[in-house]
């Protein structure tokens, strides 16, 4: 016959080899629907209960899952939408065992005869992250105190794996937006890219422009200082002369060359001018 | 000493260079040609002459005429006289050994002496 501390010994063992590997199937989820599938599993042989339910606080909303009759269902609720007993354990920190069942709750389990059912509530707060978890149990499936232990072990669990499954999704949600970001940002750079690449090429025609320019102009310029200097040279060479000839052969000889030469000058100036003005004009037609 | 030429398109240009020469004493054997290939014809059968030339004349340039003379094997003493002022034409006129003097035109006075010692040589 079996003693009460053997048989004790035998339910702590099986209860948490059972635990151990709800643990190790928990831990291999990767999505919410597995974390149910595994929950519906395994809850039942951890707990005496005929609801269970955890909300956990994830930036401005809860994620709620509640299990009944072997189902799992998860929803995101406001804060303001959660039950009135959690948000009321959410503010004191007060675990909660009633027998005000809320409609919302009863409702799901109205299917099964419940005797003296009681609602358990109690709050949590890891690593920042408030979090309730609330069973509803009766005389056929009792809850004790004593189980308050391994309660707390499988709401540590599903917090850990709620927590989890936020974050990777938070990252791949971050990553997405990076991604798309990389994408606007290489679009930019290519465009960025051919506008520059557009400026240069811009740059470079003008400077050539510019250069060509002033090529031109330097070589007009040139051309012109030259011719101008041409019959410049002579007045002066005449002038000159004027200082070593007397009046007669001045009035006679150099006068006439002194004329002609300045009238060369004249005629040398007017067309440097009309080059000058034909170019100007060119330029700004250009420019327009 | 052997006769001066003159080649210059401007026929003033000559006159001025001319009538220095005349008055510092060279007034002999001086000729002057507005067209540098009737110059060139001229010196044919000469040797050593002297050459007062201008390097922008239309027909042919100074270039044109001294690389004539020098296809020739002509042996002269050429002093370029011109109006232009650029280093390039300056360094040109040292590529040739037939060329004594480059002289920016107006010749003058103080241009002329210097010129003389040369002068004195031929």
């Amino acid at each position: 016959m079996e003693s009460l501390q053997d048989r004790n010994s035998r339910v702590y063992r099986i209860t948490y080899e059972t635990f151990s590997k709800f643990s190790n199937n928990l831990n291999r989820c990767k999505s919410l629907d597995e974390v149910s599938q595994v929950s519906e599993r395994f809850l039942k042989y951890l707990l005496n209960f005929h609801l269970f339910r955890i909300s956990i606080n994830q930036d401005a909303s809860y994620l709620v899952y509640c299990q009944c009759n072997s189902q799992g269902q998860f929803e995101h609720l406001q804060p303001e939408n959660l039950l009135p007993y959690e948000v009321k354990i959410l503010e004191d920190n007060i675990p909660i065992r009633t027998e005000k069942i809320p409609a919302l709750l009863s409702d799901k389990i109205s299917e099964t005869n419940l005797e003296s059912p009681f609602l358990w509530c109690w709050s949590f707060k890891k690593m920042d992250v408030d979090f309730t978890v609330s069973l509803v149990a009766d005389e056929n499936k009792a809850f004790e105190v004593g189980d308050i232990e391994m309660l707390k072990l499988v709401s540590d669990s599903f917090q850990a794996k709620f927590q989890e499954i936020y974050l990777k999704e938070q990252l791949d949600h971050k990553n997405k937006s990076l991604l798309q970001a990389l994408d606007v940002i290489k679009n930019q750079n290519t465009r960025i890219k051919q506008i520059v690449e557009n400026q240069k090429q811009t740059i470079a025609d003008r400077t050539s422009e510019v250069v060509e320019k002033n090529e031109k102009l330097l070589k007009i310029s040139a051309l012109n200082a030259h011719n101008v200097r041409e019959p410049l040279s002579r007045i002066q060479g005449i002038v000159q002369l004027f200082d070593v000839f007397d009046d007669e052969t001045c009035r006679l000889e150099l006068l006439p060359k002194l004329k002609q030469s300045s009238e060369e000058m004249d005629e040398v100036l007017q067309k440097v001018i009309k080059m000058a003005t034909t170019e100007l004009d060119q330029l700004k037609a250009k420019e327009l | 000493m052997s006769t001066i030429i003159l080649v210059d398109d401007q026929p003033i240009a000559n006159f001025i260079t001319r009538k220095l020469l005349e008055v510092e004493g060279y007034n002999k054997d001086i000729l002057d040609f507005t067209n540098p290939e009737e110059a060139l014809t001229y010196l044919e059968d000469k040797q050593n002459t002297l050459i007062f030339l201008d390097l922008n004349m239309p027909e042919m340039n100074g270039w044109e005429f001294l690389d004539y003379l020098k296809l020739k094997s002509q042996q002269h003493k050429i002093i370029i006289l011109t109006s232009s002022t650029s280093t390039v034409d300056q360094n040109k006129a040292k590529e040739y050994d037939s060329v004594i003097k480059y002289v920016e035109k107006p010749l003058n006075k103080d241009k002329f002496r210097e010129l003389q010692p040369l002068l004195e040589k031929l």
